[in-house]
């Protein structure tokens, strides 16, 4: 179990504390998932730069190439780190017929709309109660000349970036009591990148 | 002042020229590979029927690139929420450059230009119904 401050910084040898507060947007009570992203960006540097800007965007945590592992925001804040919400009764196939009905008539907004009036589990964990654990990693084109409508690939995570996920998610799971359900790469959640975080396990 | 006069030059001599970052170009032509398209690249719950609508017009495009703002790479592959809705094709500027050109239903934008280089854009002020509402920190948290 880790040993987390008053302020939501956990004292461990194996995470630095890199917290920027330009990415924390206030309390967060309760920590009911954890989304595992990928920074698109090279090197740790670069997000932990990215950071420094008034109003970033970011998750808690930062998972260097080498395993290096970096707490960027207090677990006790939400930062905004997941997007518009996907239906989950779809994805999980659930839903009643007028739900069904809805989430396939409506664009992303108005799903958002309806699934943040959700309480976790009926929903994704969301901004609102989710730590977030970015992995460092580039997107790259598969091809050397791109389609107009082609997106971008992500690398593979290297070992030791999935040795620290795994024990990090681990000892988060166990400090915070997140069920194992409740941890999602960030595109089954959210309107992303399909390969993002897509080789990440835990 | 000149940039303004400049901009409604363009628009009323039926060209339309993007402002994004300083970087002034006027739109020459744009030419359609995929409209109303789908894709598979990313998450989503669109489908083929729910993307058919997603149809801009040239004139739509070119309004979008010129009123989008710049977007960081960043932004642009990892913030930003994405479409499986988009239109793409080639687009050819004024001065003889082309670049391929991407739009998608959630408001970003992209051009790659021939040595490879990419713009990216985002546009949180188009108007046109096709576009999903962009949606601001009390939209995400549920508070409107």
């Amino acid at each position: 179990m880790l040993n987390v401050d008053e302020r939501g910084v956990i004292r461990n040898a194996r995470i630095i504390n890199a917290i920027a507060t330009t990415i924390e947007r206030g309390p967060m009570v309760k920590v009911k998932g954890i989304i595992v992203h990928q920074t698109g960006g090279p090197t740790a540097s670069s997000t932990l730069h990215s950071y420094k800007n008034a109003n970033a965007n970011g998750a808690h945590f930062l998972i260097d190439k080498d395993g290096t592992i970096y707490q960027t925001a207090s677990v006790l804040q939400k930062t905004q780190h997941v997007g518009k919400l996907r239906s989950r009764c779809l994805t999980e196939m659930r839903c009643t017929p007028a739900e069904m009905r809805l989430a396939k008539q409506s664009k992303a907004s108005a799903t958002h709309k309806r699934e943040i009036k959700k309480s976790v589990p009926d929903r994704y964990p969301s901004n609102e109660d989710s730590i977030g654990i970015e992995i460092v990693g580039q997107a790259f084109y598969k091809t050397p000349n791109p389609k107009p409508g082609e997106e971008k690939v992500y690398e593979a995570v290297t070992k030791p970036q999935d040795a620290s996920l795994k024990w990090l998610i681990s000892e988060l799971r166990w400090t915070l009591n997140v069920p194992l359900a409740e941890i999602h790469r960030h595109p089954a959640v959210s309107y992303k990148n399909e390969t993002e975080a897509s080789s990440a396990s835990w | 002042m000149v940039i303004r006069w400049l901009l409604l030059l363009a628009f009323t001599s039926g060209a339309y020229a993007g402002s994004a970052s300083g970087n002034h170009w006027t739109i020459r032509d744009v030419f359609f590979e995929e409209n109303g398209a789908w894709s598979d690249q990313v998450s989503s719950d669109e489908t083929v029927q729910s993307c058919a609508d997603f149809v801009l017009s040239e004139s739509e495009v070119k309004q979008y690139f010129a009123a989008s703002r710049d977007a960081s790479e960043r932004e642009y592959d990892h913030d930003l929420d994405m479409s499986r809705c988009f239109a793409g094709g080639r687009i050819s500027f004024s001065d003889g450059r082309e670049a391929l050109w991407k739009i998608d239903r959630a408001r970003r934008g992209r051009m790659i230009f021939p040595d490879k280089s990419e713009r990216f854009f985002y546009c949180e002020t188009c108007e046109n119904s096709k576009f999903d509402d962009a949606c601001d920190d009390e939209c995400m948290s549920g508070l409107k």
